[in-house]
C-alpha cells in the first residue's frame, strides 16, 4: 500500500475501565478474589507450621480469632464461593461435553457441577471433619 | 512461533488450581472456621491438639497438598493477571515471577507439613 | 410534528487539530432509523465532512462498527428506538488509532489475521476433478457459529486486554484460528496452535467475556480462546518431547 498514514490518534484505556460496566465489574471482582484466597491460604499455611511451637501457635490462634481476621475469613469465604460459582459457570459453558452425538446444553452441565459441588462438600465433612 | 512454556505451564496449573479452589475452598472455611461456632462440628478444629490430631490422618495430609498447591498456583496466576489489568503492562510478568516463586516455596512448604510434620 | 433526536458524535480532523473534539447534530427522527441512517443523513444533509465508514447496511460487511452510548455495535444493526438515553452519543470504536471522525485503523488486525492463517490447509490438494470435500452436518455444527464472522473488529473493542496490550493476538483472530481448527477439512491444525501459544497469543485472555457479549453475529470469541488453551498446552508439551 502506499498510501500515506495521517496522524491519528489512540484513546488511553482509563485505569478505571472495569467500571464501566456490570460485567466488568463482576469480572474484576472475580479477579480480586485470587487476593483473598492467596492471603487466607498463606495464613493456614503458617497456621499449619506454627503447629512446631505450641505457644507460637497460640499467639497466632489469638490473630486468626480476633473480630477482625474473622470478619477477613468471612469475606474470604464468600470471595470463595464467588469464584465457584464463576468457574462451573463458566467452563460449564467452555466444556461442550457431547452425548450421543448432541451437545449437552450449558446449563445442565452446570447443574451436575452444582451437585459435584456440593456432594463433595459434604464428603470433606463425612471424611475430614465429622472425627474432628 | 516461540512457544510461550512458562505461560503454558503456569495456565496449566491455575486451571487445575482453580477447580480445586472451586471445589474445597469453600467448605473448608466453613467448616475450618466457623464450623465450630455454628454448632456443625462438636469440637473446635483450631484448637492446638485437635489440630495435631487432624494432621495426622493420611486423607488430611492429602488433602492440605492439594488445597494449599492448588490455592496457591490459582492465586498467584490470577492475581499476576489483575495487575496487568490494572496497568501494569510492563511489569506483570516480573512481579508474576515472583508470586509463582511463592506458589512453589508455599507448597513445598505444605508438602514438608504433611510428610515430616510441622 | 416532525420529531427530533440529538447525535453528540466524538470528531477528529486532523487537519484542524491533534484533539478530538465532540459536536452536536440535531436530526429529524423517525421510528425506523439506525445509527447508521442518522450518520448518513447528516453526512448527505448537514455536513459533508463527517467521515464514516458503511457499505451494506445490513450486518454482513462489517464496516460500520462504532461506540454507540459507550458499547461497540455496528451503526447499521442499531435502531434508534432502542437506546434509551435522550442523547446519542457517537464515538470511533475504542483501542484503535482514528485516522478521521469514525473511521479507524484496522491494519493490526489485518495483520494477526494473517497470522492465524485462516484458510484450509492442505497437506497435498485434492485435484479439483476428483470432487469436493464432504462434511456430515455434526462436522460443520463443530465451527459453524465461529465461521460467522464478518470481521467488524466490536469485539476489540470490547476487549480490555487488547486495550491495554495491543500486542494481544485478540478475539477475533484467535476465534477464526479455532474456526479453522475444528474444521474436518483442515491439516493445519498444529501449524496455527504455534502461533497460539506463542507470545501475545492465548495465555493472554484472561476470560472477560465481553467480546461474546458484544459480537453482532453471536461468534464466542471468548469461548473459542478457552477451548484452545487445553490444546494450546498440549502442543507445548509435545514441543518439549524429542522428536520420533
Ligand atoms: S467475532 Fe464478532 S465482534 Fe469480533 S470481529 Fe467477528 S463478528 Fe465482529
Ligand atoms: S454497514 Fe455493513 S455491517 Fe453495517
Amino acid at each position: 500500500m502506499t498510501e500515506k498514514k495521517t496522524a491519528t490518534y489512540v484513546q488511553k484505556m482509563p485505569a478505571s475501565w472495569w467500571l464501566r460496566n456490570p460485567r466488568y465489574l463482576a469480572y474484576m471482582l472475580r479477579e480480586l478474589s485470587s487476593i483473598f484466597i492467596l492471603v487466607y491460604i498463606l495464613t493456614f499455611l503458617v497456621q499449619i507450621l506454627l503447629l512446631r511451637d505450641r505457644n507460637a501457635y497460640d499467639a497466632f490462634l489469638a490473630i486468626v480469632e480476633s473480630p477482625f481476621f474473622v470478619a477477613f475469613t468471612a469475606v474470604a469465604f464468600a470471595f470463595a464461593v464467588y469464584h465457584g460459582v464463576t468457574w462451573w459457570g463458566l467452563t460449564s459453558k467452555v466444556l461442550q461435553i457431547s452425548f450421543r452425538g448432541k451437545t449437552v446444553p450449558p446449563a445442565l452441565v452446570l447443574l451436575g457441577a452444582i451437585m459435584m459441588w456440593a456432594v463433595v462438600s459434604f464428603l470433606v465433612y463425612l471424611l475430614l471433619f465429622r472425627g474432628v | 512461533m516461540v512457544p510461550d512454556r512458562t505461560s503454558a505451564l503456569f495456565w496449566s496449573l491455575f486451571a487445575g488450581g482453580a477447580f480445586v479452589v472451586a471445589l474445597l475452598l469453600p467448605v473448608h472455611i466453613l467448616l475450618f472456621h466457623f464450623g465450630s461456632t455454628l454448632g456443625i462440628l462438636e469440637e473446635d478444629p483450631l484448637a492446638y491438639d485437635a489440630l495435631i490430631t487432624w494432621l495426622a490422618s493420611p486423607l488430611v495430609k492429602l488433602y492440605i497438598i492439594i488445597l494449599i498447591g492448588g490455592s496457591l498456583f490459582h492465586g498467584a496466576h490470577r492475581f499476576k493477571y489483575v495487575l496487568f489489568d490494572w496497568g501494569m503492562t510492563r511489569a506483570y510478568r516480573s512481579v508474576g515471577l515472583l508470586l509463582y516463586a511463592i506458589a512453589i516455596l508455599g507448597t513445598l512448604a505444605a508438602l514438608y507439613v504433611a510428610f515430616l510434620g510441622p | 410534528m416532525a420529531l427530533e433526536i440529538v447525535l453528540l458524535v466524538k470528531r477528529f480532523r486532523p487537519e484542524l487539530s491533534k484533539e478530538p473534539f465532540y459536536q452536536e447534530y440535531q436530526i429529524p427522527y423517525t421510528e425506523d432509523m439506525v445509527v447508521l441512517d442518522a450518520l448518513n443523513y447528516i453526512n448527505d444533509e448537514v455536513d459533508s465532512t463527517l467521515a464514516h465508514r458503511w457499505s451494506c447496511r445490513m450486518g454482513i460487511c462489517g464496516s460500520c462498527g462504532a461506540m454507540i452510548n459507550g458499547t461497540p455495535r455496528l451503526a447499521c444493526a442499531t435502531f434508534l428506538r432502542q437506546l434509551t438515553r435522550g442523547i446519542v452519543e457517537v464515538e470511533p470504536l475504542d483501542h484503535f488509532p482514528v485516522i478521521k471522525d469514525l473511521v479507524v485503523d484496522m491494519e493490526d488486525f489485518m495483520q494477526k489475521l494473517a497470522e492465524v492463517m485462516p484458510w484450509l490447509i492442505r497437506e497435498k490438494i485434492k485435484p479439483l476433478d476428483r470432487g469436493e470435500y464432504f462434511q456430515t452436518p455434526g462436522q460443520i455444527r463443530l465451527y459453524g457459529q465461529q465461521s460467522m464472522c464478518i470481521n467488524c473488529l466490536i469485539c476489540y473493542s470490547a476487549c480490555p486486554v487488547y486495550g491495554l496490550d495491543s500486542e494481544f493476538l485478540g478475539p477475533a483472530a484467535i476465534a477464526l484460528a479455532y474456526r479453522y481448527n475444528m474444521d474436518s477439512r483442515d491439516q493445519g491444525r498444529e501449524k496455527r496452535l504455534s502461533r497460539l501459544v506463542g507470545k501475545s497469543g492465548v495465555w493472554d485472555c484472561t476470560y472477560v467475556g465481553e467480546c461474546s457479549v458484544v459480537c453482532p453475529k453471536d461468534v464466542d470469541p471468548a469461548g473459542a480462546i478457552q477451548r484452545l488453551k487445553f490444546p494450546g498446552s498440549l502442543h507445548v508439551l509435545k514441543t518439549l518431547l524429542p522428536r520420533l
